[in-house]
Order: C-alpha cells, then structure tokens, then sequence
C-alpha cells in the first residue's frame, strides 16, 4: 500500500550501508556505539500477569510487551513477546514466552515443535543457518529441551537489497503433560552473550501453571 | 417516537434471524446486555480504565454476532448511543494498551501519544464551545497530561514506565545537552515537570532546530569528513525531533556538504584547504560541541536513517523539499538518479511478467485465491480487480499497491538484472530470463494482490478500510503460504532449489509463518508497522464521532421543531455528501471536528452516525474470518503429503 511504500521507500533506502565509508577508527568506535545501543545494562524485571493461567513470567523492565492476541488465540498458543532496544542494524532484541495448548493448531506434540525447530527446513533454507545440538534439561522441576539457532535477519525486511544481519536464538521448551511451554531469545549474534543474563533472569522467574 | 417501535423492530429482527438461520442478536435480552454494559461503565469511571476490563467488554460487545450491541440499539435511540459510547470507550482504552505494549522504544512511544494527541488537536484547539476532543481518554486529559498518563501506566503498565519516562522526556532521565538547553533558556525542572507533553514537545523542537541552525552556521566548504559524521549523527538523533522546514533545510545543507567531500575526494584534494582561519575556528568549536551529543541514544532512529549521506554513495542528491512529509521528503531526497531501463522497457517487462504471474502462482492455495479475486464478477462489474502491473521508479521498495495498480520497484528489477547478467532484451524476448524474474516476484505480487483485494472488498461492502497492521499481517501471511507451497509443489516436480529462486527475505517470512504460525507473522510484522494506528484506535475515533453527531442532530431536531424556518435556511447552506461513498468512512474517523460536522447537512450526518457500527462489525467479522483462513490454510498445506486438494472454502471476498 502506498502508506507502507512511502515508510518502506525512506527506511529501506536510507538505511542501507549507512556505516560504508567510514574509516576503521569511526567503525571501531561505531561498534561501541551499536553494543550501547543493543545492550541492556541491568537485569530488572516485571512481572507479567496476562495469561496468568498458562504461566507466570517476569520480563525485563522497560521492554515492550505484545501478547500473542487474537492471532495467538485463533492457534490456541497463548504467551507474550517482550522486545528491548533496536539495534543500529535494525534489529529488535526479543525474549518469548508462549504456551502450546492442547489441541493447538501448530504442533500437535512437544517433540514435533523440537524437530521442526531444531533442524534445517527441508524445502526452505536459508543461506548460513546452523543449528545446535539439542540437550536436555530442566527448568521450574519440568524436562527441557534446549537448543541454539544461529541464522541471518535480513534489514530492513522488505527492502529490495537487505543487509544480512547474523542473529542467534536459544531455544528451551519445557514439557508438560498434554500442552508444552517454549521459552526464546533472540538477539544479534554480535549482542546475544551480552544480554544472555536477561534471558537466564527470565528463565528463573519462570513458572508453568498447566500441567 | 413510539417506545414500542424499538421492541418491535427487535422481535422483526429476532424473527427474521430465526427465519434465515444466523444466530444473531436474538438471544440477548435487553436486561442481560444492560448488566453487561454496566460493567463495562464501570470500568470507564476516570479513576478507573483497567485494560483487562475493557478487553473483557470488548469480547463481550463482539460475542454472538455482537448481541448486545444490537439488544441496545434496538432499545431506542438512547440505547444506540450508549452502544457507541461502550464501543468508543472500550476501545480506547484497547488501544492505548496497545500502544504502550507494542512499542519499544521511547522515540517510537513519543511518535504514538503525539498522533492521538494531533487527531485531536482541531477539536482541543477549536474555541467552539461544543466542541471536544475525539478520543475520551484525550478528553480526560490522557497523552496530554504527563502526570496522568503516568499514573496509568505505573498502575497497569509498570513495565512500560521506563520506556514512558523517556518518551515524555522527564527530567530525571533526560540527556544532559537538553537540560543545559533548557537550563540557558531558564526553564526549571519544577517548570519543566508542570509542563504538558505538547509543550514539552514544542520545546524539545526549538532545541533540536537551534542544533540545526548552530550546524548549519558553519559554510558547506568548511565542514571537513569528522564534522560532518558528528552532523548526520545529530540528523539522525534530532532528525526526527525538528520541525519540517528546518528538517529540510537541514537534510539540504547535508547533501551540499556530501557533494562537497566526495568532490573534494574525487578531485583529489584535501578536505577544507582553502578555508578561512574564522571558518575553521568555527569547525573546531562546532566539533566540540557536538562531542556532547555524544550520549544522547540513537535509539530505534538509527537503522532507519544516515545512509543517504553516505560518502561512497553515487547517489546524485536529487532533493525536492518542496512538500510532503517528514518520510516522504527524506524519501526524495534520496531518490535515485539511476539509469538503467527505459519507460518503455518497464512497459514492455511488466506486460510480459503479467502475463505470466497467472501460471506462476496458480496451483498454490494463497495463488488460487488472489486468482479467483481477479476473476470474480461482481468485482469485475465494480472495477475493483483490474490487475495491473507497473514498473517504475520505487527505489529501496521491492514494490506495492497504491490503489490503481501494483507497483514492483524499477531499481529492484535493474538489481536483479545485473545480478543475473540479463539485459532488457533478454527479459523483452526471451522466456527464460522472464520466467526466472517473474518467479523472483510472485511472492511480492501475492502480497500486493492481497492489498488490492482488501481495497476491492472495502469499496464493494461501502465500509472505509482504515490502514492498519492487520491489513499487513493477511498479506504478508498470503505471501508467505504461496511460497511454503510454491516450494513444496517444486519440490515434488524436482526442483529442490526453489527456495533459492526468490527473495531471500520472503522465504524468512514464509518460514516464520511455517514454524510459528500466524503468530509469528503477527511478531515480525508488529514492530514494522508501530506507527501504524490500531484497528481499536480507529473504532474509538469512528464511534466518538458519531457521538457528535448524534449531539448536532438531537440539537438541529429541536430547532427544526421550534424554529422551522431557521433550520431550513441553515439546512440548505450545509454540504451534503453520498453516504454511499465508503471512504468518507475515513474522514469521519480520522479528522471531522464538531465544527466540520455542523457544515454537512442532515441526510448525510444521519447515513453517518450508522456507518461505524456497519463498518466495525463487518471489518471484524472478515477479520476473524481472514485469521481462520490464514491458520487452517497453513495446517491444511503442511499436513497435506503432496500438494493438497482439500482446499478450506474461502471466505467471502
């Protein structure tokens, strides 16, 4: 639509090679710029009370927050989607917390969400995409299964040449008897171990209500 | 008028209902949706507006066909304005959470409260004593008023209030170049903290405007490479910050300075040599001061803004800051002065992808549907399903409907070309070199066909279709199942590689949408469109609205009663507009004031004041009707073994 054309025409057009030409002093000292900017400094949380009936969660303070909504609902997945900062290369460090009812639309079994989401798609791959071994765990007396997928985000998204910006996002999903939990982390691959104490905060706060 | 009439046009309605089959409101009785609907007024008390009762009114107000709505308005015209009041508060509310929960940053925030803030301006402006804001909570000093908001967001929000505090620009967390500037203009932090967001706002303007001017005092030979790096970045953290004319002029003095350095560099010669001792004293001393901007963030701004001044960019600094928006002019200052295909080439290359998009996408669910659109006849009989390819210039975009036709970007397409060795007579006479750019495309042609058959649907059913995420969330969904089951039927021809033969980007979001659903889409596309207004928005303002309207009729009733004559005088100095005409729909949302209102005669206010109702329950039926499709569609593809034939109805387009 044109609205979206003309945001789209300014922030792709402008924001590609934004940083190109500049000497490796500018660049070094842009790169501590780019780690301010993406990096949460203090780990401060806030309790989460919507879906309170699914689980109880404490995001990072002063994140934005969106609920999985009426899209979620229609899928019978219910959580939230916390997001911090905007990173120079335009990507938004997020933390998400999400129940897979039973009977949800999307993946009938704990293992399937683990297998779909822990090896390369068949038909869809991305270029660079790499994939942890999964690990088990455990996390609030429940078995976890935990795992990284490193990949490329492609900034700004809908422009006709992105940047391919490397992004890097753990996975624990955490069992239960007829619904599952996933807990997620996403950030840059540059940022992630910086704010990895916000995702491990989160984890902690952590506690599944359904069985 | 008869208090029996409204009883009876419900037991009509209920009757008809039992008659045709569709459950609609005729369950509800007018007892049970009163207790309804006070429970949603109580929540609409000033000391109270808990987002989680005015979402569970709103679930309320939309259950069963929107039962209650219809049991009140079926009570009289009382009932039918409290309907519209429940509607406009609930959604208010509604939308204000939304605001403070999805966006992250605090400049994003800002933009926000500003815009619900300037729908209302007219009417907080206006001396006309009827006059009032659009928006409730606007009226009860909501956005406006800092110390209000933010006890509203302490008390329900309080994981936003950091991001809150920023956004308002609050003393304690502000940078220190604004407190000095506030400070030499002798504006205290009591001062400062009695202040209302619009002022607060209007001054964080003439703080970023005097940078500009101090900036822009320094002559353009005079800026040397360091300086003006320090100079875009104040563009880019203050940009967004100043007032239009000064943005521009800004942006203007910025491409000189480029021009400069990069003519200076082509030419060999060293940066500033030739300049004064005075120009170069004011260099250092500007340097200097802009190391104290140094802290200030560059928060969500930063991708988003800095490459058009980039030093190794070819780009000829075409700039037309005659008109236009903040974006729209940054667009055309950056606007590329590429060569490359003719106009007559785009012609010729877009009639021959058209061609061929039909076959491309056939086949595929998301495909057959935007197909289908095409070939309906009542839209046909409308006009509304013309499909029309154009290339042309659209730099940065890859392309988009703008109502008339679906655009794919010409820079796009000469990228594309160069990347594969193609030349325009490749793509104008061989098929190959076509198939290859078509198939590249499709994915963004679903999308944008799926704009265009939002538009159709709103113009047939006469309802304005305000501009919004969910209207970016079905398309970018239908681009995405089209590829998850392109590739598959791909996959089962033999061709493993489809994946590598479209846009990288649109194969990330057909496997959001594979992996994570519908919810996933929503995700990705949520924080693109954060300045986009919320559906919940629109339906405050669009039932606010009606509610003056409704004031300006009871009161032109009483004067048609008591003064004939001077209502007929008056009646025939109004405007009239067709009611039919449903993108007046958006006027009246979005920007029709009391005073607007009192112009425009009385058959068009009457045909008004019932649009929003038309309008919110038909766009949130085909809503809720879009999002099943979208979820049983995804599941059908996925589950199927080949490509499946159990295709889900569509809805009605």
């Amino acid at each position: 639509m044109k609205t979206s054309l003309m945001l789209c025409v300014a922030l792709c057009t402008l924001s590609t090679g934004a940083f190109a030409a500049e000497t490796p002093q500018a660049k070094k000292k842009d790169m501590s710029a780019k780690a301010k900017v993406g990096q949460e400094a203090a780990v401060k949380l806030t309790a989460y009370t919507q879906y309170k009936e699914y689980f109880s969660v404490s995001l990072p303070e002063g994140w934005g927050m969106t609920p999985t909504g009426a899209s979620g609902e229609a899928q019978k997945v219910y959580g939230v989607q916390s997001f911090g900062l905007r990173t120079p290369d335009g990507v938004l460090t997020r933390i998400s917390v999400d129940y897979y009812g039973p009977g949800n639309s999307m993946y009938g079994t704990f293992q399937s969400f683990v297998d779909t989401f822990s090896k390369p798609d068949p038909l869809l791959k991305i270029k660079d995409d790499k994939f942890s071994a999964v690990s088990n765990g455990k996390l609030s007396g429940r078995q976890t299964k935990e795992f990284e997928h490193q990949t490329v985000e492609f900034q700004p998204p809908d422009a006709a040449s992105p940047k391919r910006v490397p992004v890097k996002e753990a996975f624990v999903v955490v069992k239960g008897e007829q619904g599952f939990y996933t807990l997620r982390y996403y950030s840059t691959t540059e940022l992630f171990a910086k704010n990895l104490p916000l995702f491990e905060a989160v984890k902690k706060s952590f506690k599944p209500v359904q069985k | 008028m008869n208090k029996r009439i409204p009883q009876l046009v419900a037991l009509v309605a209920i009757a008809a209902s039992v008659l045709s089959g569709v459950p609609a409101y005729a369950a509800m009785s007018y007892a049970d949706a009163d207790k309804i609907a006070q429970a949603c007024e109580a929540n609409f008390k000033p000391d109270q507006l808990a987002p989680a009762a005015a979402k569970d009114c709103s679930d309320k107000l939309n259950a069963d066909n929107y039962a209650v709505l219809e049991a009140l308005k079926a009570s009289g015209p009382a009932g039918e304005e409290r309907a519209r009041a429940l509607l406009k508060n609930a959604n208010a509310i509604l939308d204000m959470r939304s605001m403070y929960e999805s966006l992250g940053a605090p400049e994003t925030l800002r933009t926000g409260m500003a815009s619900r803030i300037s729908a209302n301006t007219a009417s907080l402006l206006s001396k006309s004593p009827s006059s009032k804001a659009k928006n409730p909570l606007v009226a009860l000093g909501y956005y406006v008023d800092v110390k209000l908001s933010q006890a509203w967001v302490v008390k329900y929000m309080p994981a936003q209030e950091g991001t809150f505090k920023k956004a308002v620009y609050d003393y304690a967390v502000m940078e220190k170049a604004r407190k000095d500037y506030l400070t030499a203009k002798g504006v205290t932090q009591a001062a400062w903290d009695g202040k209302k967001l619009p002022e607060r706002l209007a001054e964080m303007t003439a703080f970023a405007d005097s940078m500009a001017d101090q900036c822009m005092s320094v002559p353009v030979t005079a800026v040397d490479e360091a300086l003006f790096k320090k100079m875009v970045t104040v563009y880019q953290v203050l940009g967004q910050e100043m007032s239009e004319p000064k943005l521009n002029a800004f942006v203007k003095y910025l491409l000189s300075v480029r021009d400069n350095l990069a003519a200076q560099k082509a030419s060999g010669k060293k940066a500033a040599t030739a300049v004064t001792p005075e120009a170069k004293a004011q260099v250092s001393k500007m340097s200097k001061k802009l190391d104290g901007m140094k802290e200030m963030s560059l928060g969500d701004k930063s991708a988003a803004l800095g490459a058009m001044f980039d030093l190794s960019s070819s780009r000829g600094g075409v700039v037309d800051m005659s008109e236009g928006s903040k974006t729209a002019s940054a667009a055309t200052a950056a606007k590329s002065a590429s060569s490359g295909l003719t106009a007559e080439q785009c012609a010729a290359i877009a009639s021959r992808v058209q061609d061929r998009l039909p076959a491309e996408i056939k086949g595929t669910k998301a495909g057959d549907a935007i197909l289908q659109f095409y070939e309906d006849p009542a839209y046909k009989k409308a006009g509304t399903n013309t499909m029309k390819l154009i290339i042309q210039t659209a730099p940065g975009a890859v392309g988009y409907w703008d109502g008339k036709a679906i655009t794919f970007s010409k820079e796009f397409t000469e990228s594309w070309m160069a990347e594969h060795g193609y030349t325009a007579e490749d793509l104008m006479k061989k098929d190959g070199p076509l198939l290859e750019l078509t198939r590249y495309v499709a994915p963004n042609f679903v999308h944008e066909a799926t704009h265009q058959r939002q538009s159709a649907w709103a113009i047939a059913n006469k309802v304005y279709q305000p501009y919004q995420q969910d209207l970016e969330v079905e398309a970018f969904s239908m681009g995405g199942l089209f590829v998850i089951e392109k590739a598959k039927m791909e996959a089962a021809a033999g061709n493993e590689n489809y994946g590598s033969q479209i846009l990288e980007a649109h194969l990330q979001r057909a496997i959001s949408l594979k992996k994570d659903g519908l919810v996933g889409i929503t995700r990705e596309v949520a924080p693109l469109y954060q300045k986009q207004p919320t559906f919940e928005g629109f339906s405050a303002d669009a039932f606010s609205v009606a509610s003056m309207i409704s004031d300006e009729l009871a009161a032109r009733k009483k004067q048609k009663a008591e003064h004939p004559f001077v209502f007929a005088a008056q009646e025939k100095l109004r405007q009239g507009i067709d009611p039919n005409n449903g993108s007046l729909m958006g006027t009246v949302a979005q920007r029709m004031s009391a005073d607007d209102i009192k112009g425009l005669n009385t058959p068009t206010l009457e045909a008004l004041m019932n649009s929003p109702f038309k309008w919110y329950q038909a766009y949130g039926d085909k809503k809720a009707s879009d999002q099943q499709w979208i979820v049983e569609t995804r599941k059908a593809i996925l589950e199927s073994s080949s490509t499946a034939k159990t295709v889900p109805p569509l809805p009605g387009k």
